[in-house]
């Protein structure tokens, strides 16, 4: 061991403190970053193996003409699994069944292990082996009948000849008469397909007569063809026989066509239909090269890729929710390595600059530069030997012990899916490791420089704890500071006497450690800014994703059928009424909505009226905006509430000539793909609601309404007519009608919502239901459909949602015609349950996070402001010993914390707005139209935390400085 | 001559307390007429750089006063003192001790601007010539030799005429040359100004150039001796 290893090791044992509070600071560094990436891959990990269960382990998939066409997929060496799924027939599916699923039922053989790569599994009994062998639908038992002579007794019903008299059994066995689609043209040749039936959904640009189609092919209908001549059926038609070896209940991408769940046999070698051949392809990097592999492999077939698996592999990124917490955990991470960056280097820093001195020794007596930063180095080296471990071990142990915690409520939460558990990546590990002891060494390297660069002389001198950079001179050598000096220029200077204009001086011409303390609180600012905005965006993530405010139950959601609003009002309510004498059930509230288009004068439209994302909105002629809107009526007790919530007089909303409402501000929208969040009413007004028309003096049957892009960019609202009358039988445009409108007030605009809807999807107003039919809100259609909506509460929720289907299954009736309208009773409290765990953890991760950055930052500020303090203590004693006083003292010290705070909050607080806008642009990734807000109240929050640190740090700085007092810093040599 | 401007009687300081207690000065008296350049002289650890310190009013004794102009020193609070510091004594140390971020100038006039008044231009640039610090006014200390600092120091003790210098040790750090100046403008401020001054020294040439020398050995005061009427 040389002298300088020793040299080192030595120091770090003397300065056992100092040592620990490093170490510290790298091990916080190291688990910090390994937390947020191993939550990372965790959560990469759960979605790829949820999908895994959920859709296979395929990578990419093709349709081929025949299965021969599939085995060039065996040979090619990066293919290392296939499964073949082949059309065998189609069987007509009778009334019943055509009701839940399609026309046909299609027979699908299945070939390889489709098992691992479709996840297509039995529920019950067992996978089918061979070609007369079949696996069903569960929903189809009851929908299929057995043959005579099936294991057990039954009927002999085939398919297609009315219900079973009971459901089927394992071994049971039944006939199906498959035969194939083809297509036929009127007049023979070719027809065009038509806008509704676009190429894509027909799999072939035109559609030809005699043309086969394979199960992923939709239904060819009079629509389908612009002329309507074309039509499918059934040909070559061949009963068969399946022995029904097991039933599935998981239908996926493999088992779900265009007719719905499909029956599943062993290999065929008559099979003659399209086959889908899913593969692994393995050796890929990314989504393109998978695509070009497939391609090579099969030149000019269309391939799919399993999209969902190849995100969670991190071979695709794309829109989506997942997304957002991808961009924010990327914005997290360097947020948080900046940070530790800075805490390990001020910590390296600050023990350099105290030993400077002792370098310098070290160099008298013939230290070489190479030497001295050496021992630096090492002394970093054996800190991060100790630190990064202990962080690595801290960082894995805090997130398993987090999701051992949260696991079960969020895999509860994703019904169906695997455990969210911890899944640590042995590269992720090895990368915060490398992360971190770059870190440590890059922080130690400056100092190090540094440190060598103290001179014997310098050393001797002892002016070396304070080095004097090129400009200090530079400003020192004004010509003003030699002719007058102490001549009061700065601002520091006239507000806080002699000791601001030291302030000003130290802070010109010092060394940097002003902007040491300046950019520790700056970080700070910053990190207790991004802990506040990510605590928003994430609740606001939370809220816009669905997990709402419900309090009640059980919930009834119906709709009726009847055309007269009043009676449909009335025949809701008899529900309600009837519901809430069953036992143990407690009724929450009645409320019934219509939805009708609502026009509204430019002034008042949001970006629901106004914006290109919003769906079915637009101008119309009048210069006004429309939208498809709601009316939401409450009764009379529960408006009066609202109405007192949302600041509005109840009273004013009972004069039967006088329609009013309380609009809703707000609603979210999803397209699928993100979340879109719209501003509606932006201030009360009067907007007309369209109720009815008439289209040459015959009342309309219903409306419809779209908006359509106009060359000028605008986007035009249309509503439809369709009547009677109509001799296109396409609906009549808005133009040609005669519209029936109310006129309605707007009083109120509010961001409250009634309580049984706690979201708005479309814009909505609330008026008292017992007004509806005085103000002529409801539709006066034929195929006008009221909603109603009941909550109840119950002891236990379970047999009274029983309870309340058997009443629903009683009335259903009575709402019109079975078919057109619906009734549906939901347990609620299941899912309140989960939307809190998910709200749980949401809070927590917030917390933690939170927790831990607000340490780091108050940490790097008490570090850098009390040891800039302890080093200064000679020169404080020097000015004292010549005369300055504790007053001018005091308010020198106070003017460099003005001077500290000015220089790091402001740019602090710019940092940081950056990063809280970042974090938004991260949620607006899959939540639009969510506008950003300055946080003011964390910008708050978060300089007057680092204002209690500066405060608590100088005075500690302080305290050390006098413990140590004048003389015995004056005497102070080493 | 014969006026007292310093009265130092039965002073006593202490550091530490109990069984870790040591006493750095143990009952000393003297006085110290107008004008009067007064060596003190004594072994390390002998306690005179804490008898230096408690006449210039920078740390408080346990026991004992100080006298300066007749006032007592320490009957002052420490905003008072902090005051007679900056008018009535100029320290002078072995290690310069100037702020760092100050050039000459502004460390020489700094007690000038404590005291929140305006500097007097013409004696300053006087103080600099007699210094021979022209050309170096706008420099920072680390841009000055040992030498250079000392004599920054110097200024700044003699830039309020204060009624003592007092000087710890002001050639410890220096060499033979640059020993013989400094103490070479500290007693002609003393011989052509009249300045008080008590120097503590190692060195028996400027001990013996002194009016008088204070011997002192473990905290006691143990020869006291006029070399020069």
């Amino acid at each position: 061991m040389s002298a300088m290893t020793r040299f080192t090791l030595r120091s770090l044992g003397a300065n056992r403190v100092r040592t620990l509070v490093t170490v510290a600071g790298v091990a916080l560094a190291a688990a910090l970053l390994t937390a947020v990436l191993t939550s990372y891959t965790s959560l990469e990990n759960f979605l790829y193996r949820d999908e895994v269960q959920r859709n296979g382990l395929w990578t990419a998939q093709v349709r081929v003409p025949d299965a021969d066409d599939a085995l060039a997929a065996d040979e090619a060496e990066d293919v290392t699994a296939t499964a073949l799924l082949t059309d065998v027939g189609f069987a007509a599916n009778d009334e019943n069944a055509q009701k839940r699923y399609g026309r046909y039922l299609p027979v699908i053989a299945l070939e390889g292990d489709v098992e691992a790569l479709c996840a297509i599994r039995p529920s019950e009994g067992r996978m089918p082996e061979a070609a007369d062998e079949v696996m069903l639908p569960k929903g189809y038992r009851a929908l299929l009948a057995a043959d005579a002579g099936s294991v057990a007794e039954g009927g002999d019903s085939a398919a297609g000849e009315g219900v079973a008299a009971r459901p089927l059994a394992l071994g049971d066995v039944v006939t199906l008469d498959l035969g194939q689609r083809e297509v036929s043209v009127a007049g023979g040749g070719s027809a065009a397909p038509s806008a509704a039936a676009n190429a894509f959904s027909m799999g072939a640009p035109t559609l030809q007569d005699g043309m086969r189609l394979d199960s992923d092919t939709a239904l060819v209908t009079a629509d389908s063809s612009a002329d309507g001549s074309a039509v499918e059926q059934l040909v070559d038609v061949q009963r068969r026989s399946f022995t029904v070896v097991g039933f599935y209940d998981h239908a996926n991408n493999a088992t779900v066509t265009s007719f719905g769940t499909v029956a599943l046999t062993g290999p065929d070698p008559q099979a003659a239909g399209t086959t889908a051949l899913y593969m692994v392809v393995d050796g890929v990097g990314s989504a393109d090269q998978m695509e070009e592999r497939v391609e090579a492999l099969f030149p000019g077939v269309p391939s799919y890729l399993h999209g969902d698996l190849l995100r969670a592999m991190g071979m695709r990124s794309e829109t989506g929710i997942w997304d957002t917490f991808y961009a924010m955990v990327c914005v997290l991470a360097v947020v948080i390595v900046v940070a530790c960056i800075s805490l390990i280097y001020n910590a390296f820093a600050i023990s350099v600059a105290e030993r400077t001195r002792q370098f310098g020794l070290l160099a008298t007596i013939g230290a070489s530069r190479r030497q001295i930063r050496r021992a630096v180095l090492l002394e970093a080296l054996v800190v991060a030997a100790i630190g990064v471990p202990v962080g690595i071990g801290l960082g894995l142990g805090g997130t398993a012990l987090v999701f051992a915690v949260l696991g079960p409520s969020i895999s509860q939460m994703l019904v169906g899916s695997p455990d969210f558990t911890l899944y640590v990546k042995p590269s992720a590990v090895a990368f915060a490791a490398g992360l971190s002891l770059v870190t440590v060494l890059v922080s130690a390297w400056i100092p190090a420089r540094r440190a060598s660069r103290a001179s014997a002389v310098d050393a001797l001198r002892r002016a070396a704890d304070v080095r004097m950079p090129r400009r200090a001179s530079r400003a020192a050598a004004k010509l003003s500071a030699v002719r007058h000096p102490w001549k009061r220029r700065s601002l520091s200077g006239r507000v806080f006497g002699l000791g601001g204009q030291m302030a000003t001086i130290n802070a010109k011409r010092g060394s940097a450690r002003g902007r040491t303390a300046s950019t520790s609180l700056a970080l700070a600012v910053v990190l207790l800014m991004t802990a506040g905005s990510l605590t928003t965006h994430l609740s606001v993530l939370v809220n816009v994703t669905g997990v709402q405010s419900i309090d009640h139950d059980i919930e009834v959601n119906g709709f009726s059928s009847l055309s007269d609003g009043a009676a449909a009002l009335d025949a809701s309510r008899a529900i309600y009424e009837r519901m809430a004498t069953v036992d143990g059930v407690e009724p929450r509230g009645f409320s019934v909505s219509e939805g009708m288009p609502l026009i509204v004068p430019e002034a008042m439209a949001g970006s629901a009226f106004t914006s290109d994302d919003s769906h079915s909105a637009g101008k119309v002629a009048s210069g006004s905006y429309g939208a498809n809107g709601l009316v939401v009526g409450l009764d009379d007790d529960d408006f009066a509430a609202y109405a007192a919530a949302a600041g509005a007089d109840a009273s004013l909303f009972a004069d039967p000539q006088a329609p009013r409402a309380i609009a809703m501000d707000s609603m979210s929208a999803n397209n699928g793909e993100s979340y879109l969040y719209f501003d509606t009413f932006t201030r009360p007004g009067t907007v007309e609601a369209v109720t009815g028309g008439t289209y040459e003096g015959v009342p309309l049957l219903g409306m419809g309404s779209y908006s359509a892009m106009q060359p000028d960019g605008n986007r035009d609202f249309r509503l439809q007519g369709i009547a009677s009358n109509d001799p296109t039988g396409e609906g009549v445009l808005f133009d040609e009608l005669a519209l029936t409108m109310v006129p309605v007030e707007v009083a109120a605009v509010t961001e409250e919502c009634p309580a049984l809807y706690p979201n708005a999807y479309s814009p909505t107003l609330v008026v008292p239901a017992s007004m509806m039919e005085p103000w002529g809100l409801m539709g006066s259609f034929a195929y006008d459909q009221m909603s109603f909506r009941a909550a109840f509460d119950a002891e236990d929720h379970e047999a009274a949602t029983e309870a309340l289907q058997d009443v629903a299954g009683e009335m259903e009736n009575t709402l019109g015609s079975v078919g057109e309208s619906y009734l549906n009773v939901q347990d609620r409290r299941a899912a309140i349950d989960n939307m809190n765990a998910l709200v749980m953890v949401v809070n927590v991760f917030c917390l933690l996070f939170t927790v831990i950055l607000t340490l780091i930052a108050l940490a790097n500020v008490f570090n850098t402001i009390t040891n800039g303090l302890i080093l200064r203590r000679r020169e404080f004693a020097v000015m004292k010993s010549v005369g300055m006083g504790n007053r001018t003292f005091r308010a020198m010290i106070a003017a460099e914390c003005a001077r500290y705070s000015l220089r790091g909050l402001i740019p602090g607080l710019l940092v940081s707005l950056l990063v809280s806008f970042a974090l938004y642009q991260a949620m607006a990734v899959s939540v639009r139209g969510f506008a950003f807000t300055i946080p003011w109240g964390y910008m708050g929050l978060s300089v007057a935390l680092v204002a209690v640190a500066l405060l608590l740090s100088v005075a500690y700085g302080l305290r050390r400085c006098r413990a140590n007092n004048v003389v015995e810093a004056l005497r102070d040599i080493a | 001559m014969d006026m007292d401007i310093l009265t130092v009687s039965h002073l006593t300081k202490v550091y530490g307390e109990g069984e870790n207690a040591t006493v750095a000065l143990n009952d000393v008296s003297f006085s110290i007429a107008e004008g009067e350049f007064v060596a003190i002289v004594g072994s390390s650890g002998s306690g005179k750089s804490t008898l230096l310190h408690l006449m210039g009013g920078v740390d408080r004794p346990t026991s004992g006063t100080v006298l300066l102009n007749g006032t007592d020193v320490y009957s002052r609070s420490d905003e008072e003192l902090a005051v007679f510091r900056r008018r009535e004594v100029g320290l002078v140390y072995q290690f310069y001790n100037l702020v760092p971020v100050l050039n000459t100038v502004e460390n020489m006039t700094l007690p000038v601007a404590l005291d929140g008044r305006t500097v007097n231009e013409a004696r300053c640039t006087a103080l600099v010539e007699k210094l021979g610090l022209a050309g170096l006014e706008a420099h920072l200390p680390n841009q000055l030799s040992g030498g250079q600092q000392q004599r920054v120091a110097i200024g700044r003790a003699l830039m309020n005429g204060p009624a003592v210098v007092l000087a710890d040790e002001p050639t410890g750090n220096l060499d033979t040359r640059n020993s013989c100046e400094i103490m070479r403008l500290l007693t002609e401020s003393n011989r052509t100004l009249g300045q008080t001054l008590v120097v503590i020294t190692h060195d028996e040439a400027i001990a013996l150039s002194a009016d008088r020398i204070i011997a002192i050995e473990d905290g006691s005061v143990v020869r006291d001796e006029r070399i020069r009427p």
